[in-house]
């Protein structure tokens, strides 16, 4: 039983870390950057679904709306701060991506304050129910398997529609996707778009869970969500969903298990364990091998 | 011709960064003289600058006023400027007005240097109230030391800042004190057995958990389980669960209120009933509860005062920080009121400011605030009493008041 807590609680994180892990993934994939400013993508949609929800909007359409804008936002930072690096050098787009990372963080503070503000708790009224000694929130349940839909939506989409096809084309090869006729800045942005509205739906569950919202919230998921990513295999979708998975279960089952006066040690006991998996798999555990194109 | 667009957009979008850079920084680069922003303040900033020849007491603040602990330094400069202005109204310190500074150093040990050099260098203060929080204390104090400067620290409770030096006190007790204290105050209750969830990353966290842990040892209470987290975590369930299982009656929670509301909340939903208890970073859980003002319910934690204590001097105080500020006033906002007024008492002892009497002063002096009366003992900490605190309904009870047990 308390295993099976354990693992439920291991679940529930790691199904934020991968939605976020999956903008990391899905940016990486198509424009090899690794946009540091995800996890602050995060912040910005748990502040916009705090701002519905304190203005009297229900829970499912401030969701989508803070989606949306999200999605929206991902664009705008596209657009404004990636694409006129498109042709530059990767290290200069992974500065622009940090600065961005501390503008959004700067500007959330700026304008929210420094003050943790308290995200309405929704697990009040929700029954929970006993396994063991210990007791689980129906809602954390919920969560993860709207975590887990929403991913099976996106593979879907990614594999089985049109667009889908074009994102994966434009990840392989952007050159040929073009001369085939496929809209590349198009198809980046559709990208940013989903990218960040999934970081939008994260900061929904993760505020569900831990009912807090400050400018700096998305710092630390937003770090674990791209070491996740690249656990997984960077690049790779169902990598970042496995990734992510994997990583919150370790977390969980370490701090679990870890005997009591130890458990200073539990973050180290997990990067040891990632450490590991990458040095036997450096590509991550979906990732190809890369070849060194001649 | 598009690429120019960009470019520029580009140039604004950092330009803009560069601009809240700028103003993250500029409350702490300017000095934020009274940044309750009063009128009677700033007139005494206007004074001080007309009259630059040692007929003003200069006193300068430390706290972080802006940043993830500034509830703190914003409370207990509320209570420092209260306090600075009485004095002021009421013909000041020895017949010399208190011109004071207070900067800003965001909660960083590297801000807190900074501005201490610059509180010395441009405006040469005679005595020092600050620093808020225990890490940048420590390193504060040992300037304040060799430069002989009579620093009180109104909040710091790490039991290493006045071991810094001689010319170091503090209006709080300390960490191990506090972490005893409540140790002793469960046993008292008769509880058997509890539960540690610490930050292993803070001092003030492992002080208190060190303390709580041995006395609890020493008198009998069994410990379940001593679990840590770090200061980013906001997912404390697979500790708690695990806490849980171990059936403690009492969980010690040793954090700071935002951390501690995320915890308490975790805790509920965990399965844990038992009493859950803490320390100081308590005091203002209930901002974090504005919309279900009993969610904190039945917490009960050590503090240095309680807004429920009947004494004269509490109430007095209590009634004009609300008229002043339009808020009751935290256990920092007290420190920070009692800290000038102690200063004063030893300057008005000593009969000059001249640092090294006044730091004699200190020493010996005999002091009654609205924390309480205390002397220092030779470690220059306060011989206090601990007020423990019972969050019911929205608001901060006083469940006892325990004097010193040793």
């Amino acid at each position: 039983m308390y295993f099976l807590v354990q693992l439920i609680n291991g679940l529930q994180i790691g199904s934020i870390y991968a939605l976020i892990a999956l903008g990391y993934t899905m940016v990486y994939g198509i424009i090899k950057l690794i946009n540091f400013a995800h996890g602050d993508i995060m912040m910005v949609g748990a502040y916009l679904a705090l701002l519905l929800l304190n203005n009297g909007i229900p829970i499912i359409p401030a969701m989508l709306i803070s989606m949306a804008g999200c999605a929206i936002f991902g664009i705008i930072i596209e657009r404004l701060a990636y694409k006129p690096l498109r042709k530059s050098s990767r290290l200069s787009a992974l500065i622009t991506a940090i600065g961005v990372s501390l503008l959004l963080q700067n500007a959330a503070m700026l304008v929210f304050g420094s003050a943790a503000r308290t995200f309405p708790d929704l697990t009040k009224g929700m029954p929970s129910f006993q396994l063991g000694s210990n007791s689980v929130n129906i809602l954390t349940v919920i969560s993860i398997v709207l975590a887990i839909v929403v991913m099976i939506a996106l593979q879907l989409f990614v594999t089985r529609s049109k667009a889908g096809t074009a994102m994966r084309a434009v990840s392989e090869d952007t050159d040929a996707a073009e001369l085939m006729g496929i809209n590349v800045n198009t198809t980046i942005s559709m990208t940013f778009a989903i990218g960040s509205g999934l970081a939008a739906f994260a900061a929904i569950l993760f505020c569900m869970a831990y009912p807090q919202v400050t400018p700096y919230m998305g710092a630390m998921p937003g770090i674990k969500a791209f070491i996740a990513a690249v656990l997984g295999g960077i690049g790779v979708i169902p990598g970042a969903m496995i990734g992510g998975f994997i990583l919150g279960v370790i977390e969980a089952l370490t701090k679990a298990y870890i005997p009591s006066g130890y458990s200073a040690l539990s973050d180290a006991v997990v990067f040891a364990i990632l450490i590991i998996v990458l040095l036997v798999k450096p590509s991550g555990l979906l990732g190809r091998p890369q070849r060194e194109k001649v | 011709m598009q690429k120019k667009f960009f470019a520029l957009v580009l140039a604004g979008v950092m330009a803009l960064s560069a601009l809240t850079a700028c103003g993250g920084d500029k409350d702490t680069a300017d000095e934020t003289t009274a940044p309750a922003g009063d009128a009677a303040a700033n007139d005494d900033a206007a004074d001080a600058a007309t009259s630059d020849d040692g007929e003003t007491f200069r006193l300068g603040g430390l706290a972080p006023l802006t940043g993830s602990v500034s509830v703190y330094g914003v409370s207990a400069m509320n209570g420092v400027e209260m306090a600075v202005e009485e004095v002021n109204a009421a013909g000041g310190i020895n017949g010399q007005q208190i011109e004071f500074n207070v900067l800003d150093e965001k909660g960083d040990v590297t801000e807190a240097i900074n501005a201490y050099g610059r509180l010395v260098a441009d405006h040469d203060i005679d005595a020092l109230i600050g620093d808020v929080t225990s890490k940048p204390s420590i390193s504060v104090a040992q300037r304040a030391n060799e430069d002989g400067l009579p620093m009180i620290t109104p909040t710091g409770t790490a039991d290493a800042i006045t071991e810094q030096g001689e010319t170091v006190f503090r209006t709080c007790f300390t960490d191990s004190y506090q972490g005893r204290a409540m140790a002793s105050f469960i046993a008292g209750k008769g509880y058997s057995s509890a539960a540690v969830l610490y930050d292993n990353s803070d001092d003030y966290s492992v002080a208190l958990y060190n303390a709580f842990t041995e006395e609890a040892k020493n008198q009998g209470v069994e410990i379940t389980a001593e679990e840590s987290f770090g200061a980013t975590d906001s997912d404390f369930k697979a500790q708690l669960t695990k806490i849980v299982s171990t059936n403690p009656e009492v969980l010690y929670v040793p954090a700071y209120y935002e951390t501690n509301a995320l915890i308490l909340r975790q805790a509920q939903e965990t399965g844990f009933k038992g009493l859950i208890t803490g320390g100081d970073g308590w005091d203002g859980i209930l901002t974090q509860f504005k919309d279900d003002p009993s969610g904190a319910d039945g917490v009960i934690f050590s503090n240095h005062y309680s807004l429920y204590d009947e004494d004269e001097k509490v109430q007095n105080f209590v009634s004009k920080y609300k008229e002043t500020y339009g808020e009751d006033p935290t256990a920092f906002a007290a420190l920070g009121y009692d800290s000038v007024y102690l200063l004063k008492q030893a300057v008005e002892e000593a009969g000059t400011k001249d640092k090294a009497a006044v730091v004699e002063a200190l020493k010996n002096i005999e002091f009654a605030g609205v924390t309480g009366s205390f002397k220092f003992d030779e470690k220059r900490n306060p011989i206090k009493t601990v007020s423990y605190v019972v969050v019911q309904g929205g608001k901060y009870e006083l469940d006892s008041k325990e004097g010193v047990t040793e």
